[in-house]
């Protein structure tokens, strides 16, 4: 058998990208559906979080100005982002055992162009995060929560997916630039401080001080604002919309040019 | 393009350390060349540079006729590399492996398939070939590693110290399959060891490389012949090591040798044995054990560096 090999130094991105990147998404599935306890503990914090909060905090509801009257509605994006979040950091997860083991130079070693060993990872966390998100939606409606305007269900996914792209590019911008594993259980810290110095726990308006001040800059209160839509009084309105998907395009557009410029020079 | 494999200069630091100190290397077309050195003499990092995977401090180098630095990509399609302690997912398939493999180098479908079959079988992993590699012995991944490399039929092979950790006869059929690769596809080979008897039985030429500097470089007999004299070893008591090297001078010069032995480059070879053995008993010296080889690479290494290959000491760099 004769395998053609090209090398007439056509653009790296002819060279099977798409391909590749499949290929390495199909890889951490597999690994996934072999070592479910990979997802473990994205999809056992937001779910037991979402019981704990709808049992324990019916009562932050009747603050004044608070937008829903059902705590769970309140909680369930919130757990979604959550879940998507550290979905998304099992790329980085992934990648630190990969360089660990020598594997990543494998996947260096590719001849195309070597973003698509991040799209293909990205791509992965994906579904892992879409897969948690499935579940933790169907633990939240079992406790009652229920769209008010389904206007902004498309719109709560459309976060809940950028929330776990976002949470791979930063993981991934970290291990490509530290190499190690040992930094692998850093990556949840960050997205600890962004996802609670934010509207997550409670309306802004609830707030003081500092928390205050950071929940107003910081994009998750966007992103927030963007996804409950579909759970609150208030419904879908521009206003509630605009900020998130403009956090979505610039977060991601950062992370994403930081992860690529770490993998760009990973080999220094 | 008669040399698949040219480094000129070769350069690479890590801060204060230089790995690599100026590596020239001219591996011609079809050729299999060892690299041999100690732990830590620049083997792998030299591999790691000449196959993308490390940029190079200062120097120049081209494989197969396309630059490392300004067409790593091309060179990457052209290359099949098996890394040092073989890095294969063990919770993967030995054939999702290469179905993975193949993807990556722009195969797919059913000549990925055919390709992955026909590649298995000849590394004799076909029975094993849906068990998860986790459960392969030593000797079954490295040879799935190399049947990985070979997935888009390199023209150039880089097999960095492909037998490490492998028992002896996983080794030699490992040796077989390179041997056979070589004869019948003309793959050049530029293959790693700190195996004398690996570089002695597989290479055409050897490279012996030490603190990141090529120390010696041509063909394994020829090398051998330049050290001369085979080498005498005489296990004396090491109280009297002083007077024996004293006597012995008369007959050779010294050669490195473990703490318990003297070791000198016999003139004369065996002829001369009874005579050095009548000398050392003229003065009470006893000798417990004696041994006189003809030279080998690792004479070779100790004339080079003043040390033994098996004793010597990391330094750091792979």
């Amino acid at each position: 058998m004769t395998v053609t090999i090209d090398t007439s130094g056509r653009g790296d991105a002819a060279f099977g990208f798409w391909s590749s990147a499949r290929i390495v998404m199909w890889r951490g599935w597999v690994k996934t559906q072999r070592m479910p306890s990979i997802v473990v503990q994205s999809l056992f914090f937001p779910t037991f979080f979402l019981i704990v909060y709808s049992g324990l905090y019916d009562a932050v509801t009747d603050l004044p100005g608070f937008p829903t009257d059902d705590v769970t509605n309140w909680f369930l994006p919130f757990m979604l982002f959550q879940g998507a979040a550290f979905g998304g950091l099992g790329a980085g997860f992934g990648t630190a055992v990969d360089i660990d083991s020598g594997f990543f130079d494998r996947l260096l070693l590719m001849p195309g162009n070597r973003s698509a060993i991040m799209v293909g990872s990205v791509g992965y966390a994906l579904l892992r995060s879409l897969f948690v998100a499935v579940v933790v939606a169907g633990v939240g409606v079992a406790l009652g929560a229920s769209p008010t305007d389904w206007a902004g269900v498309p719109l709560l996914a459309l976060a809940v997916v950028a929330i776990s792209i976002m949470g791979s590019l930063y993981s991934l911008a970290l291990i490509y630039r530290v190499k190690d594993q040992r930094v692998a259980p850093l990556f949840p810290i960050g997205i600890f401080v962004l996802l609670f110095v934010s509207s997550a726990q409670v309306p802004l308006s609830v707030t003081t001080g500092w928390l205050n001040a950071a929940g107003r800059i910081n994009p998750v209160t966007n992103l927030l604002r963007l996804g409950r839509q579909a759970f609150l009084d208030t419904g879908v309105t521009w206003e509630d919309t605009w900020g998130g998907l403009v956090a979505i395009v610039v977060c991601t557009a950062l992370l994403g040019w930081w992860a690529e410029r770490g993998l760009r020079h990973y080999n220094p | 393009m008669d040399h698949p494999i040219v480094a000129e200069g070769l350069v690479r630091r890590f801060g204060d350390l230089v790995a690599v100190d100026g590596v020239d290397l001219h591996v011609a077309r079809g050729e299999i060349f060892g690299f041999l050195g100690p732990n830590g003499a620049g083997k792998s990092t030299t591999v790691r540079m000449l196959t993308t995977l490390l940029s190079l401090s200062a120097g120049s180098a081209t494989v197969a006729g396309y630059d490392v630095e300004r067409e790593p990509h091309i060179v990457r399609r052209v290359i099949g590399v098996a890394l040092q302690e073989a890095a294969i997912d063990p919770i993967m398939t030995g054939r999702e492996l290469l179905k993975l493999q193949s993807v990556l180098h722009g195969i797919k479908g059913r000549v990925a398939s055919d390709r992955g079959d026909e590649l298995l079988e000849r590394v004799g992993l076909t029975a094993a070939a849906d068990r998860r590699v986790g459960t392969y012995s030593g000797g079954m991944k490295r040879r799935l590693d190399l049947a990985l490399s070979l997935v888009h039929e390199p023209e150039v092979l880089f097999l960095d110290e492909p037998t490490t950790g492998l028992d002896p006869t996983s080794r030699q059929a490992l040796w077989e399959e390179v041997r056979r690769l070589n004869d019948e596809f003309g793959t050049t080979v530029l293959l790693t060891t700190q195996y004398l008897e690996e570089a002695d039985q597989l290479a055409g030429r050897i490279a012996i490389i030490d603190g990141g500097v090529i120390v010696r470089e041509g063909e394994p007999d020829q090398l051998k012949s330049e050290v001369g004299s085979p080498t005498l070893r005489l296990d004396i008591d090491p109280s009297r090591h002083d007077e024996a090297r004293a006597i012995l001078s008369q007959y050779g010069e010294s050669r490195p040798a473990r703490s318990e032995r003297v070791a000198i480059g016999l003139e004369g070879g065996a002829a001369r044995v009874a005579e050095v053995v009548r000398s050392l008993d003229e003065t009470s010296i006893e000798v417990t054990h004696m041994e006189l080889d003809a030279p080998s690479l690792d004479d070779v290494f100790a004339e080079a560096t003043g040390r033994r290959l098996e004793g010597a000491a990391e330094t750091g760099a792979g």
